[in-house]
């Protein structure tokens, strides 16, 4: 049964769309709210992560530092232990007073006497070669830190005789028996000459003396 | 664990509030049913308007104020109405038309109301209900309403304003005619004439079974007897509206007899200015006889200011030779909390019974 009803129309549909604009405004506002919530929580956590990532830049720049201070402490080390073998390699080996003490055993009689007598104990830089770093004779240098195409320090003793001797036969003996002493490793006839004295003709003769730097200490 | 117990409670259907602003007082009432079982009052009141009507009206303040007030008094729920005009604001009119052709109902009658109101025809609300159709199908009647639309739209505002909800705007015709059938049995197809007594002009309505036969303003109120009776009497009206209302106009051989002098001269009196009431009475029931092929009016209730005067009943009874009532409490056809209600004489209630009774029937 129809009722009586004195609502306008266009009343009705002002209501209603003032209802949708209502219910419109309050879902933005509350999308707004809740974009809002989503923005400030998940603000907080880009800060914390943030910070968190802060923390562990700064922990890698510290570590970055220590392994570069342990890098430069290595390599200081080993320059060091470079030193060391160095100076161990050039204060160790054969002391002059064994050289004499082989020398002497070599001399028999007065069949050949000396004039001069260098004894040298010096380094070398020569190629690296493998295994040498231990070998006794070589330390290996780095270059410019790098072990890369390194050079090698070659510790060398030797004995530069020059002297003069009654005859080569006697020169000859004289090298065989210092040869066959075992701290010699060769030994390199630099020259010979004959000398003529008013009574006497000699040999006058030049030697290097290799030493073995590994030999032990007798 | 509450909502355990939640679902072992009856289910309630509440139904939106009636509202209506009479002359001297807002009157609302709120229906509800329980469990589909009948009809229970959930809140009713009836506050007297702190100013007049109109100011309160044409104040947004006081008009909200006072429907604030009545929401603390009441026990309501929900701010839905259904509500009427205040009766100056609308104009009901019922209309014999004879239906033209290519024209339907609506545009016959907006053609009969271009002549009936004064000004453009767009500055109304109208709208119409349809009566009844003769033997003769292009013979229709109608009861057609007609209200400004700025007063609509103002009076509307007003409630928006106060937070209230209008479901519906009706009218009291269709209410009273609503609570006549909700007051007597459904097998019963009465005939009955409703007189509502107004301050300035009252209200005839004729109401057949479930039907809303006829309605019209009369322009017989409570002001104006009062005012006649004050001029004979040479008393102020407030001062004859008290006597009236302290004496029984039926009563008969008191302990005085300058008492029963003064109530018949007020009796006759009375009578007297009744008879134009009686008249228009008479007109509508022979208007009603013809329209109901000759059915008896069984019931005439009266409602209303007038309707407050002890015996006024017993005198109407004497003019019309019919059996006059005043309009029974309009709540005791519901069952309510509090059980003296049907011992209550609130007939000013009827109007927002019938639209809280429409209030109900929205959401059933």
């Amino acid at each position: 049964m129809s009722e009586i009803d004195l609502i306008p129309s266009k009343y009705r549909q002002l209501l209603l769309m003032r209802l949708y604009w209502t219910r419109f405004i309050k879902l933005a506002l509350g999308i707004s709210i809740i974009a809002m919530l989503i923005y400030l929580v998940l603000s907080i956590q880009l800060r914390e992560l943030n910070n968190e990532l802060r923390a562990l830049q700064r922990e890698k720049a510290i570590s970055t530092l220590q392994r570069d201070e342990l890098t430069r402490l290595t390599a200081e080390k080993e320059n060091l232990d470079r030193q060391w073998q160095l100076l161990n390699g050039l204060r160790g080996g054969t002391s002059a007073q064994d050289m004499f003490h082989a020398i002497d055993q070599a001399l028999q009689g007065e069949e050949v006497w000396f004039q001069r007598w260098e004894f040298n104990r010096a380094g070398t830089i020569v190629k690296q070669k493998n295994n040498a770093v231990n070998a006794g004779y070589f330390i290996v240098l780095p270059q410019n830190g790098n072990n890369k195409g390194s050079q090698a320090w070659q510790i060398k003793t030797h004995m530069t005789i020059s002297g003069e001797a009654k005859d080569h036969a006697a020169l000859s003996q004289f090298i065989q028996r210092l040869f066959s002493h075992e701290k010699i490793i060769d030994i390199k006839v630099q020259s010979t000459s004959r000398r003529q004295y008013e009574k006497l003709q000699v040999v006058q003769f030049e030697l290097v003396v290799l030493v073995n730097n590994h030999a032990k200490v007798s | 664990m509450s909502f355990l117990f939640k679902r072992n409670q009856p289910k309630v259907q509440l139904g939106a509030i009636g509202l209506e602003f009479s002359l001297e007082q807002i009157n609302m009432v709120q229906l509800e049913r329980i469990s589909n079982t009948r009809l229970q009052v959930r809140s009713w009141l009836s506050i007297p308007y702190p100013e007049t009507r109109e100011d309160i009206l044409e104040n947004p303040f006081s008009f909200k104020k006072l429907i604030n007030q009545c929401f603390r008094t009441g026990n309501f729920s929900g701010r839905r109405i259904v509500t009427i005009l205040p009766s100056n604001q609308q104009k009901i009119l019922s209309v014999n038309y004879q239906l033209e052709k290519d024209l339907g109902d609506s545009e016959t009658i907006m053609q009969l109301m271009t002549n009936r109101l004064p000004g453009k025809l767009s500055d109304y609300v109208i709208d119409y209900l349809p009566v009844r159709s003769s033997v003769n199908k292009n013979s229709r009647h109608a009861v057609v309403v007609a209200a400004p639309e700025v007063e609509v739209l103002k009076y509307l505002q007003h409630l928006n304003s106060a937070g209230l909800d209008v479901e519906q705007l009706e009218i009291g015709p269709t209410a009273i005619k609503r609570l006549v059938g909700s007051l007597s049995s459904p097998s019963e197809g009465l005939n009955v004439l409703v007189v509502n007594f107004g301050s300035d002009s009252s209200y005839v309505t004729m109401i057949s079974g479930r039907r809303l036969l006829f309605d019209e303003q009369i322009n017989f109120g409570e002001i104006s007897v009062l005012g006649q009776m004050s001029e004979v009497l040479e008393m102020p009206a407030e001062q004859v509206k008290e006597l009236v209302l302290q004496l029984d106009l039926t009563a008969q051989n008191s302990h005085h007899d300058w008492q029963d002098e003064i109530n018949n001269t007020l009796r006759e009196m009375v009578l007297m200015l009744l008879r134009p009431l009686a008249d228009e009475v008479n007109r509508t029931l022979i208007y009603a006889a013809s329209e109901t092929r000759g059915e008896a009016v069984e019931h005439l209730y009266i409602l209303g200011s007038i309707a407050r005067w002890p015996g006024i009943q017993v005198l109407l009874s004497e003019l019309l030779g019919l059996n006059v009532e005043i309009m029974p409490n309009p709540l005791s056809a519901f069952n309510h909390e509090s059980s003296d209600i049907a011992q209550k004489d609130v007939p000013e209630i009827a109007v927002a019974t019938g639209l809280a009774l429409r209030g109900i029937e929205l959401y059933e």
